[in-house]
């Protein structure tokens, strides 16, 4: 399906408050399809409190997001067509990863299993593979999680560190991955220390420092 | 991706979370405690009716919530369940964000009422169980209970078999009215420790739910009269089926499943609008 360009997250003066400390200062952002947008920030930065947000998953105290034109928490709770990681990807342990994303995509019932079987080659894992979760190394963690996110395709990528424990090869693959995804017209939000992740991959990127996010590229 | 009011989604919520236990060490410990718990109580039962060389009728259930500590551990169990609600972890996050913030809530709340129905009804046949080769299938009480029920001592072992639930109930009308208020009972715990864990942290709602418990044991230190009074405010005590008399030292039944009702329909009325604005962080697993 051609996606065309067009503003498909809108934050809207967000502003996040846990108690006395402001997490999230007046953000204001429009991100379109067909992009990347990269966030980098020290730890502590608010990156992950505004990719949450996006999600559903954190409450504003001010302010509101709008995900391909409804409004979290007012039309829906949890932003709809997303896929996303957020922190650090959780799986059961006791089974494997065809089986972990089949318990997922049970959820929305949009895909089957060829679906699932795709995304997990798609990162590099073996979909037959009957491992479990809970003996995969971090890099494969990271893998699945990112598999996870694009198997039911949805139209925005919200990926917080998502090269994570990946090894050069790894990298090169999601990358590739990406940028595959990004020319299918879909939104990609992702937070990254690496430098030439962001370079390499980003149409536009943001810095958080201390709840303010600025424009650099 | 998902509707707000998807009630399958909910189901699956709750089913997932279930089948999550096979690999829960918690819930291994806590099936093995009742396994063991309950062998140690119906140890007495089984030597008296190798004694008597009678058999015991399958209907020994109600009398575990009918006095002393027993019923106390027994809701320990039930604590330990549901001390990490509200059940989030890094896992659930991906299933929030499919189900939806609302429906993932009330697939808990759905997950609470299943799980509280399965662990009463697994001790019912574990009271069958463990009275093997004793146990015997009648719509009656039995000689065993009768007799124990006016004389509990076997023995230096006293056990607690009122006479009131024996004369007053017929073992079926006993064993499902049990059933039933433990049920509603256990729920209503689950739902205060999940409610109170949203509001404030999560060791707050064990240490409530704990004091609860502890409720039933406190009138047996006191007067006669209090301890009356006390059975109105303790939800504990409400399984216990000898409170049900009419006049001095008894409660009315309506009243127990009406109180229970009215608390689990205010906790879910809380937990839904909390939910509106509760910002899900995922928890360290207990």
């Amino acid at each position: 399906m051609e996606r065309n360009k067009k503003v498909t997250i809108r934050v809207n003066d967000a502003v996040k408050k846990y108690g006395d400390q402001t997490v999230l200062k007046h953000v204001t952002l429009e991100l379109e399809a067909g992009q990347i947008y990269g966030f980098v920030g020290q730890n502590g930065s608010g990156k992950t409190v505004l990719f949450k947000s996006i999600c559903g998953f954190t409450k504003l105290t001010e302010g509101n997001i709008e995900v391909l034109g409804k409004i979290i928490g007012r039309d829906i709770d949890m932003a709809e067509e997303v896929g996303a990681i957020i922190e650090n990807p959780g799986f059961l342990p006791n089974y494997s990863a065809f089986r972990n994303l089949k318990f997922l995509a049970s959820l929305t019932g949009r895909i089957g299993d060829n679906e699932i079987r795709d995304a997990i080659e798609k990162v590099g894992l073996d979909a037959d593979s009957r491992k479990k979760v809970g003996k995969f190394s971090m890099g494969m963690r990271q893998r699945l999680g990112i598999a996870q996110a694009i198997m039911e395709n949805p139209m925005i990528l919200i990926l917080d560190e998502p090269f994570n424990g990946l090894d050069k090869n790894g990298v090169e693959e999601i990358r590739k991955l990406l940028l595959e995804q990004k020319n299918a017209g879909k939104t990609i939000v992702l937070a990254s220390h690496n430098s030439a992740d962001i370079d390499i991959l980003c149409d536009e990127v943001y810095e958080m420092e201390q709840g303010v996010c600025t424009k650099i590229k | 991706m998902h509707k707000n009011n998807d009630w399958r989604k909910s189901f699956r919520v709750c089913t997932q979370s279930i089948c999550k236990w096979r690999n829960d060490p918690r819930m291994w410990a806590v099936l093995i405690f009742l396994f063991v718990f309950a062998w140690t109580q119906l140890k007495t039962v089984r030597n008296f009716c190798m004694m008597q060389e009678l058999s015991i009728s399958n209907w020994y259930f109600p009398f575990f919530f009918s006095g002393g500590m027993v019923v106390v551990f027994f809701y320990l169990g039930i604590i330990l369940i549901f001390c990490n609600a509200p059940f989030v972890d890094n896992q659930q996050m991906y299933v929030i964000l499919r189900a939806g913030s609302k429906n993932w809530f009330r697939g808990k709340i759905l997950y609470i009422f299943i799980t509280c129905c399965i662990y009463f009804l697994l001790l019912y046949v574990i009271s069958i169980l463990e009275l093997i080769p004793y146990v015997g299938f009648s719509s009656q009480w039995e000689r065993i209970l009768e007799s124990l029920s006016v004389n509990g001592d076997v023995g230096i072992y006293i056990l607690t078999i009122p006479e009131e639930i024996i004369h007053n109930f017929s073992p079926v009308k006993a064993t499902l009215l049990c059933y039933l208020l433990n049920i509603l009972t256990a729920t209503f715990l689950g739902l205060l420790i999940f409610c109170v864990n949203l509001y404030k942290s999560q060791n707050f709602g064990v240490g409530i739910a704990l004091v609860i418990v502890l409720l039933s044991q406190v009138g047996k230190v006191l007067t006669v009269r209090a301890e009356w009074i006390l059975n109105y405010f303790s939800p504990v005590s409400w399984t216990n089926l000898s409170i049900y008399k009419k006049g001095f030292g008894g409660v009315p039944m309506a009243y127990a499943f009406t109180m229970l009702l009215t608390g689990i329909l205010v906790l879910i009325l809380l937990i839904m609008h909390r939910q509106k604005e509760y910002s899900i962080e995922a928890m360290e697993e207990i």
